[in-house]
This record gives C-alpha cells, sequence and structure tokens, in this order.
C-alpha cells in the first residue's frame, strides 16, 4: 500500500472489478443480506420515517380529541395507550433511528472517506432487531394491548398493581430492542470514525459532524444500558415477582427514574446533538466559509456529552429530593446551557462572516434557530426548581420539550434531508415545493406548541383525555389543533416533492451544493465501493483545502472488498482489512434474538429457551469461511450482483 | 505534493496531553457525585464543611488539567498550528481543547458550589 503522488484516473476494468467486489446480491433474499453502509443507513432513515408518520397520526388524533371541551373521540384509556405509543415512538423509534442511526451509518463512512462501516453485520442486525421492536410496539397497540403508562412508564403505575395484563410488558421489551440496536450502530460508527478516516484526516481535522457522531455513539454506549438494565428490572418485577421496585418489600420507586433519567436526559442529546451536527455541516456550505471557532464547538459538543449525563435530575425536581441535592443539578442544568450558547454564536459568526446563500435547506436552519431558542429558553426556566414545581406535568412542560425535540431534532432532519437526498437519490428537490412544506410547517409547528405554553401557564395539566367548559381552555385547544393541520399539509407537501424527486428530478450530480466534506467527492448516488481511489485529506473542509495534486491511497485490492484502517489520532495507514461481505445471518440472528425477547414477555423460559436459536445462529455469524462466503457462493450459482 | 502520514512525532506526554483532556470533565463528576451522594450526611451531620472541601479539591482537580495543557504546550515547536496534519499539530489541538475545557470544568465546579455558599439548602 502507498499513498501515489499524480491522481490515477481507474481504468473501467478496476471499476468493474471493484464494483463486483463491492456488489450486494439482490432479489428477496438479497434484500436481507444486504449490509453495505449506504443501505442500510437507507432503511434506518425510511423506516423511522414512516414511525414519524405514525406518530404523527397518534398526535392529530390526540389533537383532535382534545380541540374542544368534552369532545367524545377517543375514550380515556384509548388516550391512555395514544399518548404512550405516540412519544415512545417519537423517541425510540423515530428521533433516535433517524438522527443518529440513519444519518450517521449513511454518512459516516462517506464523511471518513472508507469504503464501508466498520462491522456491517453487526450494522445490518441492529437495523432488523430496530424493526422488530418498533413492530412489537405498535402490534401491541393494534390488538389492544398498547402500552398505557407514559413514555417513560413510571412505576408503581406500569407495575404489576396498576397495569395488569401485558402493555407494560411490550413497551419494556421494545426499549431492549430499539437499545439493543442503538448500541449496534454506536460501536459500528465509533470505530468507523477512530480506525477509518482518510489518511491526513488527524483528530484537529475531523469535520465537526464527525466529532459530534463520535461523541454521540460515546454517549449512546454509556446511557443505554441504564434504560436496558431499568426496563429489564421492570419486566423482572411483572413477570417473575422480583421485588425492585416495591417498596413494601424494600424495593426503591425513585430507583426506576434515577435510572430511567440517567438515561433519559442524555437521550435528549443524543437526539440533539446529531441536529447540531448537521447545522455545523450546512452552515459553512451555505456561508461559504469555513466554520468559525472549530475548537469552541468541538469543546462544546464534547462538553455537552459529559454534561448531558450530570443534569438528570431535573427531571425528578417533584419527587421530594433534598433541596441541597437539587441545587446541585439546577447548577448543571443552567451551565449546560452555556455550549449550546457557544456553538450558536460560532453559527452566526459564520454566516456574518460568510456569503450567505438562502437555499432550502437554510431555511430550516433558520427555523431551527428561531425554534430552538425558544425551547432552550424555556428550559432555562424550567431548570429552576420553584419554576418547575408551578407548571410540573402541565402543557407547559409539553410545550417545551416539543420546541426543543422538534427544533433539535425535525428542523434538523428536514434540513439535512434537503441536503442529502440529492446524494442519496442523485436527484435535486424541488425548492418551490419545500418552500411550501417549510412555512406551512413553520406556521402550523408554532401556532400548535406556542399555544401550549399558555395552556400550561393557565393550569392545563398534561395527559388528560378532556375537560369542561368551565376551564376555559377551549380557544387555545382549537388554536393548538388547526396548527396540526398545517403541518399536516407540510407533510404531504414534502412527500410529494419526495415521490416527484424520485421520477423527475432534475440531476444533481457529485456535488450540487459546492461543499466542502468528502461524500460529496463520490458520485450521487455513490457507487457500491464509495470511492473509486480512497481520498487523503489536507484540511478540515476536504475538497476546499485539496492541493491540485491531492494524493490518493494506492494498494487495496480490488478483487475482494477492502478497506484501510488508520491511527486513530493521526490518521495514518496502518494496514488494510476485508471488510465483512453479504450475509443472511445477521438477519437471522435478529429473528433468533427476537423470538428469545418476545418469548421472555411470556414466560421467563423464553430467555432459556431462546437463547439456543441464538447461539447456534451466532456460531453460524460468526464461523470462519474465509472470503466472503456469500458472495463465493452467490457467484458459483452466476446471480446478477448489482447494489 | 502534500505528504500525508510522514511526520515528526511530538514531544509531548501523552499522559499529561489526555489528562489536560479528561480533568475537567472527571473533576465535575467527581464533585456532582460526591456532593450528591453526602449531601443528606453533611445536613444531617451539620458538616457541611465536606462540601465545601469537596468542591475545592474538584476545583483544584480541574485546574491541574489546565496546568498540565499549559506544560505540554511550551514544548511545543514555534512552527505549530491547529489545522496541521503533523502529530505536533495535532497534540497542539489537544492541549489547547484541554486548557479550554479544565477552565470550563472548573467554573462549572465554582457554579455549584456558590448556591451552597449564599443559601441555606439544609433548612
Amino acid at each position: 500500500m502507498a499513498l501515489s503522488e499524480p491522481i490515477v484516473i481507474p481504468q473501467a476494468s478496476d471499476l468493474e472489478r471493484l464494483a463486483r467486489a463491492w456488489a450486494q446480491p439482490r432479489g428477496f433474499w438479497g434484500w436481507f443480506m444486504n449490509v453495505h453502509h449506504t443501505a442500510i443507513g437507507v432503511r434506518f432513515m425510511v423506516t423511522s420515517f414512516i414511525f414519524l408518520l405514525l406518530g404523527g397520526i397518534l398526535a392529530a388524533l390526540m389533537r383532535w380529541q382534545l380541540a374542544r371541551p368534552e369532545h367524545g373521540v377517543l375514550g380515556p384509556d384509548l388516550y391512555n395507550q395514544i399518548f404512550t405509543i405516540h412519544g415512545s415512538t417519537m423517541i425510540f423509534l423515530f428521533a433516535v433511528p433517524m438522527m443518529f442511526q440513519g444519518f450517521g451509518v449513511y454518512l459516516v463512512p462517506l464523511l471518513c472517506g472508507t469504503r464501508n462501516i466498520a462491522f456491517p453485520r453487526l450494522n445490518a442486525f441492529s437495523y432488523y432487531i430496530y424493526v422488530v421492536g418498533g413492530l412489537l410496539l405498535w402490534v401491541g397497540l393494534l390488538v389492544k394491548t398498547g402500552a398505557d403508562a407514559g413514555w417513560f412508564s413510571y412505576v408503581p403505575l406500569s407495575g404489576p398493581e396498576f397495569t395488569p395484563g401485558k402493555r407494560s410488558d411490550f413497551w419494556a421489551q421494545m426499549i431492549t430492542f430499539t437499545e439493543v440496536s442503538a448500541l449496534g450502530v454506536a460501536i459500528s460508527i465509533a470505530a468507523t470514525i477512530l480506525r477509518h478516516r482518510a489518511p491526513g484526516m488527524t483528530l484537529n481535522r475531523m469535520p465537526v459532524i464527525l466529532w459530534e457522531k463520535l461523541t454521540v455513539a460515546i454517549m449512546v454506549i454509556f446511557a443505554m444500558p441504564a434504560v436496558m438494565v431499568v426496563s429489564s428490572m421492570l419486566l423482572m418485577d411483572r413477570t417473575i415477582n422480583t421485588q425492585f421496585f416495591n417498596p413494601a418489600v424494600g424495593g426503591d420507586v425513585l430507583l426506576y427514574q434515577h435510572l430511567f433519567w440517567f438515561f433519559g436526559h442524555p437521550e435528549v442529546y443524543i437526539i440533539f446533538l446529531p441536529g447540531t451536527a448537521i447545522i455545523s455541516t450546512l452552515v459553512p456550505v451555505f456561508s461559504r466559509r469555513h466554520i468559525y471557532g472549530y475548537i469552541p464547538i468541538v469543546c462544546s459538543v464534547v462538553a455537552t456529552g459529559f454534561l448531558g449525563f450530570g443534569v438528570w435530575v431535573h427531571h425528578m425536581f417533584a419527587t421530594g429530593l433534598p433541596q441541597i441535592s437539587e441545587s446541585f443539578f439546577t447548577a448543571a442544568s443552567l451551565m449546560i446551557v452555556i455550549p449550546t450558547a457557544t456553538q450558536f454564536f460560532c453559527w452566526i459568526a459564520t454566516i456574518w462572516h460568510g456569503r450567505l446563500q438562502l437555499r432550502l435547506p437554510m431555511l430550516w436552519v433558520f427555523g431551527f434557530f428561531f425554534v430552538f431558542l425558544i425551547g432552550g429558553l424555556s428550559g432555562v426556566m424550567l431548570a429552576s426548581v420553584p419554576v418547575d414545581w408551578q407548571v410540573h406535568d402541565s402543557f407547559f412542560v409539553v410545550a417545551h420539550f416539543h420546541y426543543v425535540l422538534i427544533g433539535g431534532a425535525l428542523f434538523p432532519m428536514f434540513a439535512g434531508l434537503y441536503h442529502w437526498i440529492p446524494k442519496i437519490t442523485g436527484r435535486m428537490m424541488n425548492e418551490g415545493l419545500g418552500k411550501v412544506h417549510f412555512w406551512l410547517f413553520f406556521i402550523g409547528f408554532n401556532m400548535t406548541f406556542f399555544t401550549m405554553h399558555f395552556l400550561g401557564l393557565r393550569g392545563m395539566p398534561r395527559r388528560v383525555y378532556t375537560y369542561t367548559p368551565e376551564m376555559h381552555w377551549g380557544a387555545l385547544n382549537t388554536l393548538a389543533t388547526t396548527g396540526v393541520g398545517f403541518m399536516a399539509a407540510g407533510i404531504i407537501v414534502f412527500l410529494v416533492n419526495f415521490f416527484d424527486n424520485k421520477a423527475s428530478g432534475r440531476l444533481a450530480g457529485p456535488n450540487p451544493w459546492s461543499g466542502g466534506s468528502l461524500e460529496w467527492a463520490t458520485a450521487s448516488p455513490p457507487p457500491p465501493y464509495n470511492f473509486a481511489e480512497l481520498p487523503t485529506v489536507n484540511g478540515r473542509e476536504a475538497l476546499w483545502d485539496a492541493e491540485p495534486n491531492q494524493p490518493i491511497v494506492r494498494g487495496l485490492r480490488e478483487d475482494i472488498p477492502e478497506v484501510l484502517v488508520t491511527h486513530s489520532l493521526d490518521s495514518d495507514p496502518e494496514y488494510r482489512e476485508e471488510s465483512p461481505g453479504p450475509s443472511i445471518w445477521p438477519f437471522l440472528t435478529s429473528i433468533a434474538v427476537s423470538i428469545a425477547f418476545i418469548w421472555s414477555i411470556f414466560s421467563p423460559w423464553g430467555i432459556a429457551y431462546g437463547a439456543i436459536p441464538v447461539v447456534i445462529t451466532l456460531i453460524a455469524w460468526l464461523w470462519p469461511r474465509g472470503h466472503s462466503p456469500a458472495r463465493r457462493e452467490l457467484e458459483r450459482r452466476e446471480e446478477p450482483w448489482t447494489r | 505534493m502534500a505528504e500525508v502520514g510522514q511526520s515528526r512525532r511530538p514531544r509531548q506526554a501523552p499522559g499529561l496531553v489526555w489528562w489536560s483532556m479528561v480533568a475537567g470533565p472527571i473533576a465535575w463528576a467527581a464533585d456532582l457525585g460526591f456532593s450528591y451522594v453526602l449531601a443528606q450526611h453533611a445536613c444531617s451531620t451539620q458538616h457541611r464543611y465536606v462540601l465545601h472541601l469537596i468542591s475545592m479539591a474538584c476545583f483544584v482537580m480541574a485546574l491541574t488539567g489546565l496546568a498540565a495543557g499549559f506544560a505540554e504546550h511550551r514544548k511545543l515547536p514555534a512552527e505549530v498550528t491547529d489545522k496541521g496534519p503533523r502529530p505536533f499539530d495535532r497534540a497542539y489541538f489537544q492541549v489547547l481543547f484541554g486548557m479550554v475545557f479544565s477552565i470550563a470544568f472548573a467554573l462549572i465546579v465554582v457554579a455549584g458550589a456558590i448556591p451552597r455558599w449564599i443559601l441555606s439548602p439544609c433548612d
């Protein structure tokens, strides 16, 4: 392996061999064998977007019910299920899978300049296990076993005494599915960033988006086990009569809240940081200059990752903890504003000193600035214990976290989709329709959620399925429900735009926005091998800072799928490694694991007996077979290869 | 042609460079964790000075990160830049990061300690 001097135009035969080495099988079973990061990333995005639509339908139903006093659309039991499934879907099945897994799996290898993600089979397994988790939650709702104790399912409400039946068990196992998925992807993304960066992309030259993906991956690795543990403890209390949360026999109800929120608040940043990663990527592209304050932004991102683990108690201010303890977490909750504000100032400075191009993705970036700022300010209010006590469990809190989560996730998501869909599909989205989408959504969002601040201040509690006319909440609720109609219309316009783009959108070319990061150095959509020649990097914006004779990496084999492994700090080339090829075993293992998890809802023996197929499929998955067994097998059968 | 991966090794002590990066967060986490655990004991026994001692110790710990970063910064060659490809450029980035982090987390420790001085939270 060597770093050659001139840029060499690859021969057609070389590209053909490369395409053949990296091709994924097609057909029905081929779909389940595909382990390439672009395919899995797109699947995460599409699936989580479907869950966003489903969660949105539930939100619209809730708003319809609350549009006027004593409305009879939904009964209390169904309403409880709907708000629980709505929250669980948006957090566990949409926000994290879209913002972290979807964007991360698709973009990180391209941004690193490598040909596939590290541990691609683990990555594929993570997708299937996530889908099963989502289906479990939704099938539960459809068969009238929908979880109904809220998206955080506090005990004792979710315990065996107050929620008999299987409702909370479905919720608890959904958590296990989705968090196993997030952990698998986090490991893949962290390893890719640390070991597969292009030569020259040293630690101090990593794009901000890679810093944010690495930070979030590490946060996932530390935060997710807490919620998996607590949901498993809940499941054991419910199924095998353990007493973790039963104070009568020495259990502790608050232990549930501590463990849940030790995950739950970092989760907010696990959702929000990928959003800021998108903003930090788009602002320089559309300001036509390098990001202002690279080091302060990187420090802010990593600091947010640390501080996110030290604020969980502010979700528990109303539980009667000692005041002195609350003061520690008030301080930390206020301090976390500083790194976020630092990022805001750096983005504004970048725009201020750049040449702003107000294209469609930037419209969503400005929407994010406005919406997230309001959410952040109400967050500062809620970090104060007296204010928190006054508005606890009211619609003020609902307004706050929707401003934070929709502002921090949905607005950046649409910015990112409009920015990267040309890379994914090879075609541009329609800017006119995109602007209609933006304004409908922006107006509708503020109409719905800004109104909720006033509802909360007037005392309307969250999670009530109706209210009497004497409360005088009807007009504001009608206004909030009207806003949902605007948002729904906006989403429909987006879908029309997307399918029109697929059918007849203008061809994008490799770099339609003149971006500086490495994903724009390859064709749109990327070929199966991502890069014909592995790139090297000469600055923080690889394409903007490239020299005319920027070196390329030579020496990787073209007949088998190989990736370059580089030093984690200095990205010096170290060795080359074969990337695992297509395999059916990650899918079959996910089925075996799913059977064990679902069986355990009905019988603890499900774990014992269910472990047998899990072990068998894992052995088959890990069995050493030399080069790409599935590929050899398919080649022997002379099946066509394409991605 | 630009050289990639052909570079001088830095003269920095890796342990001190990494300490400058993690001292601040560790100090803050220790302050939060120990203070939270010992809060009830400190209030019930009226030994509130324990909480102040913890905060002071953690503040000093965060500043050791600043000192380590500063010491390593002085060893860097004059031509160093935070955007360069060489290992000492990367080390420069790390110590800058570490010093900023140490100062920031030292201030956060102070911010967490102020309420304990000016309020009577045990009441």
